[in-house]
């Protein structure tokens, strides 16, 4: 049973949800059993559990994936620690001791229930989360079946909630991006899990701490969704209705404002280099991908150097901004998008059509048109002189290399009795060719409004449209310092302005049966009921998992954005 | 033994031992969540499972104990009854109520209760 298979259906099998939880501490804890035998005691660390040959139960497979226990072998990461096991049918009883007083212990165990205090914890899917209010506690691993082991993985200072149908009430997924054409935001995703826990864990919750990791998955068993993690935001209990928020990671874009500066690029590593620029800034901030695309090919070899200036804007506008500019449709096609929505992944090829959605099964497609775009003026950007001035004269000695700095910044420059290095707006390093007098001049660079011009713009080529014409001004954004026909210096890319001219001015939401794979960005192919097709850059899509039954609500824009 | 001629009525721990109702033929009905309609008038949903209908017990009558076992119907309670897939325990609350009973005394002062209503949901989803 796949989710394209059921998706099919008029009357489709519900999702399987799962969802959890676990923020543990680095917190020194120490155990005493009181149950004999112990195997293995390393009940801090959270690797996974070796398989041994074990006569309890059902026995063990002869495929291998068992094998006996050796005393003196120690646990690794990589083969797994032993974890502790209690005798067949029979309870464990393990004292926990802390160095200062812990909230909550969370607990991997299985074949048990566990009772503290007189209260018996049943936990879900072999994670439980206990309250504590001491420094020491002793925890009674009850045996749920008379043939089998309890068996405790880890036993760690915090908090472990596993969510799935039997105690999920709701589960509600906005994954977001932003398709406007200009000045676009970026968008956070978010995740609001509803469910019924059994035990009281209200003081638990209340101690815990922003940013541990909620994992979530949806789909049918063998097709599931690939796991989505969400960075706590909000956590709160009410009775035994326990309410939790998260937001993807890229929330962490929003942390620090980017340092202006110039720089240079060479031209035929100019994608290669722009690409790099946009995961650097996105790794910086904390962001680790689970998927990125290897950087794009250099083209013909061109050793030129552009000036480039980034701008003070905080990452997330830069990396908005990117994604909207950057778009080159052309003989080389250049789409550097940066989706999060709980996978950070970074691509640059142009995306293709993933997905088919059929209208006959959305509700009223709710159509709306942006004003067409007639010219986009560039704010705040530079201009260049077009003669060179004298920047600098410098008394030099043959083969000796020297490095001057401007207050000012300039381009293009030419330096006598001398061969450039290195040069950007900002400096320039040369090696003088002989002894003497070596002078350095270059174009100067303004700021558009320093000189009066006038405003610099960029304006649609295609045939008009019928519609309302609008003109757009630009934010401040960082890009290349390209001189182009008429003297301005663009912020963008050749073409890259012209992509969002002829960007389509059509959007468009409806509700939808729901594909946890789906996300932001992805392309799909929408068929009309006409039997017409549109391809289509999703835009959003929030899920919602309530009572059973999944539903997207989902907008779009036509086109590959 | 499977009995076809009684339900049992189980409040708090305490088995009640009714008459079976008139007609009573507990009927299934699929449960759908996430309804909606499409631009073309077709409903989806997913499929959740399945229970029992909702359902009136009447009877044409019913001895005194029997009313009150009714009658003291509060929040969530057990229903067995047997029928050709054999004896099913269900949770049930009392949804509505219309009793338009008659007390009866018989010749030899037995007390019954006739042309007795009662409406009950069935609130657990089976997969």
């Amino acid at each position: 049973m796949t989710i394209l298979e059921q998706n099919e259906n008029q009357i489709r099998e519900p999702f399987t949800v799962t969802a959890s939880l676990t923020g543990v501490a680095d917190e020194e804890l120490t155990y005493t059993e009181r149950t004999t035998p112990k195997i293995d005691d390393e009940l801090r660390y959270t690797y996974p559990m070796r398989a041994l040959m074990d006569f309890a139960g059902q026995g063990f497979p002869l495929d291998g994936s068992c094998e006996p226990y050796y005393s003196t072998e120690e646990a690794t990461e990589t083969n797994g620690k032993i974890g502790y096991r209690g005798n067949i049918g029979e309870s464990a009883t393990v004292t926990v001791t802390a160095n200062r007083v812990l909230a909550s212990l969370a607990i991997a165990a299985t074949g048990c229930t566990i009772t503290y205090a007189g209260t018996t914890y049943t936990g879900t899917e072999g994670l439980f989360t206990i309250p504590i209010g001491a420094r020491t506690a002793t925890l009674v691993f009850n045996a749920l079946e008379a043939t089998e082991r309890v068996e405790i993985q880890w036993i760690r200072a915090g908090i472990a909630l596993a969510f799935n149908n039997d105690n999920l009430t709701s589960v509600h997924l906005a994954l977001r991006s932003d398709l406007t054409r200009v000045n676009p935001t970026w968008q956070v995703s978010e995740i609001e899990i509803n469910a019924y826990w059994p035990d009281d864990i209200q003081e638990a919750v209340a101690n815990v701490t922003d940013d541990i990791p909620i994992i979530y998955s949806a789909g049918y068993p063998g097709d599931m969704s690939p796991a989505r993690a969400f960075y706590l935001s909000e956590a709160s209990t009410e009775q035994n209705l326990v309410t939790i928020k998260g937001v993807d990671a890229s929330f962490k874009l929003t942390d620090a404002v980017l340092t202006p500066q110039y720089t240079t690029i060479r031209d035929d590593r100019v994608y290669r280099s722009l690409y790099g620029r946009l995961s650097t800034i996105i790794t910086d901030a904390g962001i680790k991908f689970v998927s990125r695309q290897a950087a794009p090919p250099a083209m013909v070899s061109d050793q030129n150097y552009e000036p480039y200036y980034i701008a003070a804007v905080d990452r997330s506008r830069y990396v908005a901004n990117a994604m909207a500019l950057w778009h080159i449709d052309g003989d080389f096609e250049f789409y550097p998008v940066f989706v999060d929505a709980g996978r950070p992944t970074l691509r640059w090829r142009k995306p293709s059509v993933k997905w088919t959605i059929k209208e006959e099964d959305c509700t009223d497609v709710i159509t709306n048109y942006d004003r067409m775009i007639a010219q986009i003026n560039v704010p705040n950007m530079y201009v260049y002189d077009s003669d060179r001035e004298l920047i600098s004269t410098e008394e030099v000695r043959r083969n000796k290399i020297y490095t001057v700095t401007m207050s000012q910044p300039y381009y293009s420059y030419t330096v006598t009795n001398g061969t450039i290095i290195e040069s950007c707006p900002t400096y320039i390093v040369f090696r003088a060719t002989k002894t003497g007098e070596s002078t350095i001049r270059g174009k100067r660079i303004y700021f558009y409004d320093e000189e009066g011009n006038e405003r610099p713009h960029i304006t649609r080529v295609s045939a008009k449209r019928v519609g309302i014409v609008e003109t757009v001004d630009m934010e401040q954004y960082s890009g290349f310092l390209e001189q182009i026909n008429d003297g301005l210096g663009y912020p963008l890319i050749e073409g890259g302005a012209l992509h969002v001219l002829e960007m389509s001015e059509k959007r468009g939401s409806f509700r939808w049966k729901g594909n946890p794979k789906m996300q932001p960005r992805d392309v799909f192919s929408f068929v009309h009921l006409d039997g017409t097709t549109e391809v289509c850059t999703l835009e959003t899509i929030e899920l919602t998992h309530d009572g059973g039954g999944t539903y997207a609500d989902i907008s779009y824009r036509v086109g590959v954005v | 033994m499977a009995r076809y001629n009684t339900i049992t009525l189980t409040i708090g721990a305490v088995d009640y031992v009714l008459y079976r109702p008139n007609n009573f033929n507990p009927a299934r009905e699929d449960v759908y969540a996430a309804e909606y309609v499409t631009c073309t008038g077709k409903v989806i949903a997913d499929r959740i499972g399945w229970r029992y209908s909702d359902m009136r017990m009447q009877w044409d009558a019913i001895p005194d104990a029997q009313l009150a076992a009714l009658l003291s119907m509060s929040g969530e309670c057990e229903l067995t009854f047997t029928d050709a897939d054999g004896t099913h325990t269900e949770k049930v609350i009392r949804t509505g109520q219309s009793i338009t009973a008659t007390r009866h005394t018989g010749p030899d002062g037995t007390a019954l209760w006739v042309d007795v209503e009662c409406e009950i949901r069935f609130i657990t989803t089976h997969s």
